[in-house]
């Protein structure tokens, strides 16, 4: 935890080779940012409020990645404990964007199959039937032991998507590529 | 005091559409106030951000989606939610640099008959105060200045965050929610933990880590002896407010904050009912700012 793997080509642990083909697949994903422009300023590390529960600091997964070790972040639960702050983002003088590249290896991790956190799913279940993360939930008013419904408290009761098959067809065509 | 016939797309988003309505009543009634009109986006989806982490192509085509609705508005997009806001205006930038993604989503969008163009402007509900309207205009409205109320206002990560695309404050020292307490009257302090993040993030994959940030600022925030904590996002909202009493056990706080979403606030310095603002929804214990005014 904590030291540099920018010079090791070969992953001590496991001694996986080095793979590159990896950074084509996650620019695919996020874009622009490189990880290759990392110096390891360690400004991300620096300011991340969960640097406490990673095992590997965010200049770590950026140089894991860089050197061509990104299968084993991918298929570790590291990349799911950000909470996207986007501290690291803002302050990356490289425009690296750390939290993308996690987001990049979550993507990844996702269309594999490994570790996505089941509430998670449970979100994108929900978004395919209703078009929203959870069904409308009544209001509790702790003061006044009552509960509410939009039309109780005067607001509009909300329908979603018009056309739900359309909408559906159209989420399932995201995960085709 | 008109509003110069301000009018926006209001966009709603899960959390509030479904659950969080406090903080949709008291925007349309300080709105009302102001004379500014709302219009809703009928048809308004999730905006991805959730499911960005699962898949790039659905977080762009559900941001875009509801981008398309608001289009045919032909109005800015006004986000109560900065969760909402940050998902929508870097969806919006991803694709104006993507162009093979951005054909891609309107193929997708093409089975509802939607378009994206890429032409609406989104705004934050805090963008929307202070720059549109401005404290000058807010104060205008005030009918009992909230003197003598000691607030902190927590901006949060994804009203600031990344501010090279959401152009929306300082993204290290944010005042404009601060300008907008003080234009009710009330006192917003300085203080060092302003930019901690509430770690609603964390909510789906690793809660003890949501327990451990919103703690360390509920625990900061007693010892400074605010009254009060102020949000503009119900993602901040719903930790810190319904969770608060689980996660001050867990950190061993005996003190209870307030908190309360901005437009709750103004709404009360507006002279509003407070009923009327859903100050009666707010789980901590909001009627310690009721006292005090």
């Amino acid at each position: 935890m904590g030291t540099s793997m920018s010079s090791s080509l070969l992953d001590l642990m496991t001694l996986k080779r080095a793979d590159w083909s990896i950074l084509k697949e996650i620019a695919k994903k996020i874009g622009e940012q490189n990880p290759k422009s990392c110096f390891e300023c360690t400004k991300c590390t620096s300011g991340c409020p969960a640097a406490e529960f990673l095992e590997m600091y965010p200049h770590n997964i950026v140089c894991a990645v860089r050197e061509g070790l990104a299968e084993e972040i991918i298929n570790s639960d590291v990349i799911w404990r950000c909470a996207l702050c986007l501290k690291c983002k803002e302050r990356c003088p490289q425009e690296v964007a750390p939290s993308d590249l996690i987001i990049a290896l979550r993507n990844i991790a996702t269309d594999r199959g490994v570790g996505v956190p089941e509430d998670l799913n449970s979100v994108l279940n929900s978004i395919m039937e209703i078009g929203y993360i959870h069904p409308p939930m009544k209001a509790f008013s702790r003061r006044l032991r009552k509960t509410y419904t939009r039309e109780e408290l005067g607001l509009k009761v909300l329908k979603g998507p018009k056309d739900m098959d359309a909408f559906r067809e159209a989420l399932m065509a995201a995960f085709e590529e | 005091m008109g509003s110069d016939g301000l009018r926006y797309a209001l966009y709603l988003g899960c959390m509030i559409a479904n659950e969080e309505y406090a903080y949709e009543m008291s925007t349309r009634e300080i709105m009302r106030e102001l004379g500014v009109e709302l219009v809703d986006l009928e048809g308004e989806s999730c905006c991805g951000s959730p499911i960005r982490s699962l898949n790039t192509r659905l977080w762009l085509y559900l941001a875009a989606r509801n981008l398309s609705l608001a289009e045919r508005t032909g109005l800015d997009v006004l986000c109560l939610c900065s969760g909402c806001f940050e998902s929508l205006l870097e969806a919006k930038h991803f694709l104006e640099n993507n162009e093979a993604l951005k054909k891609w989503v309107n193929e997708a969008l093409s089975l509802e008959g939607l378009e994206y163009t890429g032409r609406c402007e989104v705004k934050h509900l805090v963008q929307v105060l202070h720059d549109d309207l401005g404290v000058e205009r807010l104060r205008e409205h005030v009918k009992k200045e909230l003197k003598g109320l000691k607030l902190a206002s927590h901006p949060g990560c994804h009203l600031l965050r990344p501010s090279k695309v959401l152009r929306a404050d300082d993204p290290e020292d944010p005042r404009k929610l601060d300008e907008l307490i003080e234009a009710s009257g009330a006192e917003a302090i300085d203080y060092p933990e302003k930019l901690d993040c509430c770690g609603a993030g964390l909510l789906l994959m690793k809660p003890e880590g949501t327990m451990s940030f919103a703690g360390t600022k509920l625990k900061t925030l007693a010892a400074r002896e605010v009254d009060g904590l102020v949000t503009v996002c119900p993602a901040c909202h719903v930790v810190f407010d319904k969770r608060q009493g689980a996660i001050s056990r867990q950190v061993g706080v005996d003190k209870r904050i307030p908190i309360i979403y901005y437009p709750q606030l103004l709404g009360l310095a507006f002279g509003i009912e407070p009923e009327r603002l859903g100050i009666h929804l707010n789980s901590s214990p909001v009627e310690q700012i009721l006292s005090k005014i």
